[in-house]
């Protein structure tokens, strides 16, 4: 697993739903580097941090995390949206990213995460 | 003095003070932080301000350590710390039981609690006092004082009522400075105001001011290096003394006695406030400033003093002397008390209370003088007055508070009564004679300040004041020194002291005043100095005689002790073995003794010189001594005395002749002459000494009397002042009474004139008479109906011949007279003219009836226009009468004088003449029906405001109910000279045209207020009529659409669909609920659904449409807005869904057993569930925080219930709400499982408050268990911690605290509420 263990943020205001996603994180052996409610908090942290992949909540309170979305691409980090939405929800430029319909189960998560990677990477 | 009080010093008595100037004379300094200056602060009511202000301005670095005492909130926590820490860049720490003071910190005071400093740490007390009653400040000032002597500062800043004020005594007592918010700046300027006015303010300065006094003072050499009081002064440099000269000098006040050091430290504290570098310096300010010596003499003379100070002294003095006083002495006799150096008199006061309740409690009255002194004249000012700060009194039982004193706002004054027991005097105790024949000397704490040889002389001047058995008072650090011969103690703890022994005049010494005085002290110094240096000579000169002529002599009592020795006589006396003795029949050496006694006996009894030869053994030999013992003249109060002198004779058995007669031959007899003369002249010598001490003794008693005279008289002239005062201010008041007198009757004067001028000028033949009907007084035009001149009064109307018939005018007047009536009468004169003759009873003011008044008023003109204005009237009347309107008329005043039939018709009822008013109508309403009072109907406004109506419309209503709406047209009637007389209206029925008018109203109504548009056309097309809901639906207005076409309305596209419409409906067809689209101004389509019906004519031909469009717009937009919220629930529930996963994951993980984990499972569901439900009900916008707690905690109260919840109405976001409601679920499960649930008697207080503002507005909720079994924390986390940190901490980015005391799980929430995002919604 060490080879590919990830340093992983979070970004969910559902704490029970962030708790769930972090102790499937942890079992995979990913590191959970941060795990916020607040988009503000998630920009600073995806632009400032050593980050190799993200799992973004869509919708936050009414807010969209496309803005962290955006910073996350332009710095070639790897991530995926998790959300109650089908992919209808997210806007135009983000229509090709990978969404984790909720609830999702650990298999998904962990699909999820490898095709991000290999689609950043690839 | 020293030794006595360094004994004291174990004992923490409250009064200490000698003890402390003691110790700062030594220049000891008890511990090593007594380098920091302590400043304390005392505030209240807009205290913060004033202190944000003074800490703004105080740099960081004064070496000082702050102490704030504010009044707080007892139930509160305070915040205090944290304010000021934004005006300070010094730490704010609140205060702990036993910190240490450090420099540069500042430190506040905790809600509820005393302040004191102890050493150099804080301690931290509940306060005695009952709430409202507290002196905090108080307290801490005092200890302050007591710690930090001059590094001692005192601020007093803003606050209502007069903390402070009884603490900063202690500080300026102890040489510390006092700075006082100056009271133009203060929010409320009670408390500084009482402390200016108590005159203990050094510096009233505005809060951002003080801080550079402060510093000042710091530096000053007085308290940065207080022990080097004076340093040593270089030749020609100033010196203390030549302070004392100036101030002597410049003021009178001689300061020679006081104690040195205390006064150099006084000085030098002036210095530091006025903050002047040397002695010299200030020397030369003092010889320039009055204002400063004046300051300095307050200072020097400070004392502290209070009311009862050491109560337990004051006990003793009750217990020990004034008891027996009162028993022994009869009721109704004097009893005088002085106390000298009494400062602002409250001692002065105790004393006299306190003997005053000891009398009343033994029901004795005396005449009870207590002669209050002291050498300031403003001391004696403020004692005069007796108005003391509440906090000095604090100590009273509430009787003696009633009993003496009267509230006078915050403080108290003393009484009338009390103030009159106590004679205030100025006297300098030092320099002027002393009162007399006293039964208590109060001299406490006083002498503490003088040098020991000043204390000395006052010792003496008390003993010589007192009467015999007095008893003098000091304070705890004061003893009568060496005069133990003077006193005998009767309490030595508590320095109560008896007077014993006769009057000692020679140990008295009035001093002169030395040298000359400024303010005028002295008249005649030359003479004065004369006899001052005359008198010690002569004192000398016998002093030096008695040396060396006079034999060995004691003078003895009647009892024999002895009182007074004089020359050796240890030849004849001796202290036997043993505690030591005065009986001369003691200490008598062998073989006097038994004859001494007799000689005593004998010359006591015989009242005459009694001489015995006694023989005297010593070292073998025996020599013969003669013993005379001289009985003195007895003086009143003293007791017998005697003198008894020894004279050795030569050794017996000696055979020897005696000298004289062996030398006889040899010796001349000039020598002899000589001898002999020598003898008798001492004999003569003798006879005068006597002679002169006597006399001497007489003139001292006269001094004495006089002494005693001068003070009776001077309480006399106080008492002449005071009635002098009296006598002027009723003068005064007489004077006031006189001038208001002579005032009335210059009015009374001017009012008889115009009554005069009156009666006379009128045209009105008037007459008084009095009750015998006498003419009293008649007015000109009188003389027209009789022939009356000027000299007829006095007469008998009845004697008088009238130019008029009336048969009744005597027997009316008496009927007047008799019934007190009115009278009225009507007569004709002989003239052919005609009067109205009034008759009235004349009634003085005291309403007595003192005669008649008739007065006669011509009335020819009126009685001749009278019948033609009847003529008229009748013509009118009949004309209305006729008018098939309705017509009525009105008087002035708006009462129904007249209608006519047809009036009568329109009302259906027939209106009360003189009474009706304004209309006939039994009820009137307005148009819109609702009642309108008569007085406002139209015939009452056209009367009160003086206009004509045209055509007002109103609904009158008929007995029988049946409601006439009419037009009125009334006029107001006005007479000649244009005031309104009366009214006439005129009423038209208008029933008719009212009930057609409503019915087009209505139609109209209902087209206009319909939402629908409403259009009428013709059958071309041409748009008639365009209601509100068309203009609302195309946005056309009526006058931009009304005789243009319809078509406008259709898009192109549609244009056959509209002509086809009108085709079928001129076929006379109904269409309804055509859905079509049409065009608005602006352009824009809109949904519509059409409903057309032919309009005939009379004869029933189409000639136009009717359109109703109804819009459907908002139904289409309801079909859109159902398909988003689809697609909002899908993702609302599939959230739920992974929050439920979470759950189940969670639970499942941690359980022990299935059955375990089903439980917990099901329970946290249903608490899930229940959230929901609150957030539902919001429709999913925000939730009530108790809404949501009351549905978490339900399932868990039991029974009864045992949770308390409190907080205000606060709404929350879902994600909040949601975390909130799994906590406390997680809380609960927890406490009934193994928390205050699981107990019998546990509970759980659920608290939640809002605190801060804006940025820091936050929530804290605070979840405390209490009565559960003791609690442990538990040793690893489960998911309920896990949620709880995890869902308010990290999510709310709050804070949590969960407390595993032993006590009861406590769990502290706090969670920012940002504005903008508390109430968005998700």
């Amino acid at each position: 697993m060490g080879q590919g263990a990830k340093r992983v943020l979070i970004l969910e205001d559902e704490p029970l739903v962030a708790m769930l996603l972090e102790d499937l994180l942890l079992e995979m052996g990913h590191e959970v580097v941060g795990s916020v409610a607040w988009i503000s908090q998630a920009m600073k942290l995806a632009d400032q941090m050593d980050i190799d992949f993200a799992i973004l909540d869509i919708n936050l309170g009414g807010a969209k995390s496309f803005p962290v979305a955006e910073i996350l691409r332009r710095r070639g980090i790897p991530f995926v949206f998790a959300t109650g939405y089908g992919s209808e929800g997210l806007e135009r430029e983000f229509e090709n990213e990978l969404i984790l319909q909720k609830p999702y189960e650990a298999h998904e998560l962990k699909r999820a995460i490898e095709q991000a990677s290999v689609r950043v990477s690839g | 003095m020293a030794k006595k009080s360094s004994k004291n010093e174990g004992r923490s008595g409250r009064d200490t003070i000698a003890k402390r100037v003691q110790a700062a004379e030594h220049g000891t300094v008890g511990h090593p932080s007594a380098a920091i200056p302590v400043v304390g602060i005392g505030a209240s009511a807009g205290g913060i301000e004033a202190l944000g202000r003074f800490f703004d301005a105080m740099s960081a670095d004064s070496g000082c350590a702050f102490v704030v005492v504010l009044h707080l909130d007892p139930k509160r926590e305070s915040e205090m710390a944290r304010i000021l820490t934004s005006h300070t860049s010094m730490p704010v720490l609140q205060v702990e039981d036993g910190m240490v003071l450090a420099h540069d910190h500042v430190y506040v005071i905790a809600p509820d609690t005393d302040l004191k400093l102890v050493v150099d740490r804080l301690k931290v007390s509940r306060p005695s006092e009952p709430r409202g009653h507290r002196h905090p400040v108080d307290v801490l000032f005092a200890s302050i004082a007591r710690e930090r002597r001059e590094r001692s500062i005192a601020i007093v800043l803003s606050g209502t009522g007069s903390n402070g004020t009884e603490g900063l005594k202690e500080i300026r007592a102890e040489g510390g400075m006092s700075m006082v918010q100056a009271p133009e700046t203060a929010k409320f300027d009670g408390m500084p105001r009482s402390a200016i006015s108590a005159g203990l303010a050094d510096h009233v300065l505005g809060p951002e001011k003080m801080p550079e006094a402060l510093l000042a003072y710091v530096h000053h050499g007085y308290v940065s290096a207080p022990a080097e009081v004076e340093p040593v002064v270089p030749r020609g440099e100033a010196t203390i003394e030549d302070v004392l000269e100036v101030v002597r000098a410049r003021d009178g006040h001689d300061f020679g006695c006081y104690k040195r050091n205390t006064l150099k430290r006084r000085v030098h504290r002036r210095m530091g406030l006025r903050n002047i570098a040397t002695l010299s310096d200030y020397l030369d300010d003092l010889r320039i400033n009055s204002e400063e010596v004046t300051m300095l003499v307050a200072d020097l003379m400070i004392s502290v003093t209070g009311f009862f100070r050491d109560p337990e002294a004051w006990k003793a003095l009750g217990e020990l002397v004034i008891a027996p006083l009162i028993a022994q002495r009869e009721s109704g006799g004097s009893v005088r008390v002085w106390v000298p150096a009494c400062a602002t008199g409250d001692e002065a006061y105790s004393i006299a209370m306190a003997i005053t309740e000891y009398a009343e409690a033994s029901g004795k009255r005396f005449d009870l003088k207590v002669f209050a002194t002291d050498a300031q004249e403003a001391n004696l000012r403020k004692a005069r007055d007796g108005i003391y700060p509440a906090a000095a009194l604090a100590d009273f039982p509430p009787e003696r508070i009633r009993r003496f004193f009267e509230k006078l706002d915050g403080s108290f004054q003393v009484g009338k009564e009390l103030r009159d027991m106590v004679v205030f005097a100025a006297q300098n105790l030092l320099r002027d004679p002393p009162f007399s024949r006293l039964d208590i000397v109060s001299c406490r704490n006083f002498l503490i300040y003088l040098e020991h040889e000043a204390q000395q002389r006052i010792i003496v001047l008390c003993h010589f004041a007192l009467r015999p058995d007095g008893h003098l008072f000091l304070g705890n650090a004061e003893t009568i020194g060496r005069h133990d011969d003077l006193f005998e103690t009767v309490s030595k703890k508590w320095r109560l002291y008896r007077r014993i022994g006769p009057t000692r005049h020679d140990l008295i010494d009035y001093r002169p005043p030395r040298g000359p005085i400024g303010t005028g002290g002295a008249g005649e110094p030359s003479s004065t100095e004369s006899e001052t240096i005359s008198a010690p000579l002569a004192d000398i000169a016998r002093r030096a005689l008695l040396e060396r002529y006079a034999p060995a002599s004691v003078m003895i009592d009647e009892k024999g002790r002895v009182v007074y020795f004089h020359g050796t006589t240890r030849d004849y006396l001796e202290q036997p073995s043993g505690e030591p003795t005065r009986d001369i029949l003691a200490m008598a050496r062998g073989g006097l003794g038994l004859k001494l006694r007799g000689a005593i006996g004998e010359a006591l009894k015989g009242d005459k010189s009694v001489t015995v030869q006694g023989r005297l053994h010593r070292r073998g030999s025996s020599r013969n001594v003669a013993m005379t013992v001289m009985p003195l003249p007895s003086q009143p109060h003293t007791g017998k005395f005697a003198l008894v002198t020894f004279e050795l004779g030569g050794p017996i058995g000696e055979s020897k002749p005696s000298p004289i007669r062996e030398d006889a031959g040899e010796t001349s007899s000039g020598a002899r002459a000589l001898e002999e003369e020598l003898v008798s002249m001492r004999v003569e010598l003798r006879t005068t000494i006597e002679h002169l001490e006597t006399a001497n003794e007489e003139l001292k008693a006269s001094n004495e009397e006089a002494t005693s005279m001068n003070e009776e008289l001077q309480s006399t002239n106080e008492e002449l002042e005071t009635s002098k005062e009296e006598l002027q201010s009723f003068n005064e008041e007489l004077n006031t009474v006189n001038s208001q007198l002579q005032h009335k009757i210059a009015e009374q004067e001017r009012s008889t004139n115009d009554l005069n001028n009156l009666l006379a000028g009128s045209e009105t033949a008037t007459l008084f008479l009095d009750d015998k009907l006498a003419i009293n007084w008649f007015a000109p035009a009188t003389k027209e109906l009789f022939d009356l001149v000027t000299s007829d009064i006095g007469r008998p109307i009845a004697h008088f011949a009238r130019k008029f018939s009336d048969d009744q005018l005597l027997s009316d007047a008496e009927t007047v007279l008799r019934k007190l009536t009115t009278i009225e009468a009507e007569v004709p004169s002989d003239a052919g003219r005609w009067y109205l003759r009034r008759m009235l009873p004349y009634r003085t003011r005291d309403n007595r009836i003192a005669g008649v008044v008739i007065t006669f008023i011509d009335i020819t003109e009126r009685r001749q226009g009278e019948s033609a204005v009847r003529a008229s009237e009748q013509r009118l009347k009949d004309l209305i009468a006729a008018l098939p309107g309705a017509v009525y008329t009105t008087d002035a005043k708006g009462r129904i004088t007249s209608y006519n039939p047809a009036a009568v018709e329109l009302w259906g009822r027939r209106p009360e003449l003189g009474t009706d008013e304004w209309c006939g109508s039994w009820r009137i309403y307005r148009p819109d029906g609702t009642p309108l009072p008569h007085d406002e109907c139209p015939m009452a406004i056209a009367l009160k405001e003086n206009r004509p109506l045209q055509g007002a419309e109103a609904v009158a209503e008929r007995p029988d109910g049946v409601r006439v709406p009419f037009l009125a047209y009334p006029t107001p009637l006005r007479d000649a000279a244009g005031k309104v007389t009366g009214a006439v209206n005129m009423l038209v029925d208008i029933t008719e045209r009212k009930r057609s008018e409503e019915l087009a109203e209505r139609l109209a109504a209902i087209v206009a207020s319909s939402d629908d548009a409403i259009i009428s056309k013709h059958l071309d097309g041409i748009v008639i009529s365009w209601n509100i809901g068309a203009e609302r639906l195309f946005g056309y207005r009526s006058d931009e659409i009304v005789g243009k076409s319809i078509m406008i309305l259709v898009p192109p596209d549609r244009q056959d669909e509209e002509k086809n419409i009108l085709e079928r409906v001129r076929q006379g067809e109904h269409i309804q609920h055509y859905e079509t689209r049409r065009q608005r101004k602006d352009g824009t389509m809109v949904w519509v659904s059409l409903t057309l019906s032919p309009l005939g004519d009379a004869q029933g031909r189409a000639i136009g449409a009717s359109t109703i469009a109804r819009d459907m717009t908002e139904r289409r937009r309801a079909d859109e807005h159902r398909k988003i919220m689809m697609g909002e629930l899908n993702h609302r529930v599939k959230n739920t869904m992974a929050v439920i996963q979470s759950i189940a994951s969670q639970t499942l993980g941690h359980a022990s057993t299935l059955d375990e984990a089903r439980n917990t499972f099901n329970a946290r569901l249903i608490n899930l569930a229940n959230a929901h439900d609150v957030l539902t009900r919001e429709s999913w916008q925000s939730a009530n925080l108790a809404d949501i707690i009351a549905d978490t905690i339900k399932p868990h109260g039991g029974r009864e219930n045992r949770f308390r919840m409190e907080g205000p109405d606060i709404r929350l976001t879902p994600n909040v709400a949601l975390a909130i409601a799994m906590t406390l679920h997680e809380l609960s499960t927890n406490a009934v499982k193994y928390g205050a649930l699981s107990m019998e008697n546990g509970y759980v207080e659920i608290g939640w408050r809002i605190e801060g503002e804006g940025a820091s507005r936050r929530l804290v909720l605070r979840w405390q268990e209490s009565g559960g079994p003791p609690v442990a924390k538990p040793s690893h986390k489960g998911f309920g911690s896990r949620l709880i940190e995890r869902a308010l901490a990290s999510e709310l980015g709050g804070e949590v605290r969960v407390d595993y005391a032993s006590t009861g799980v406590m769990c502290t929430i706090i969670a920012p509420l940002r504005t903008g995002e508390v109430l968005s919604a998700t």
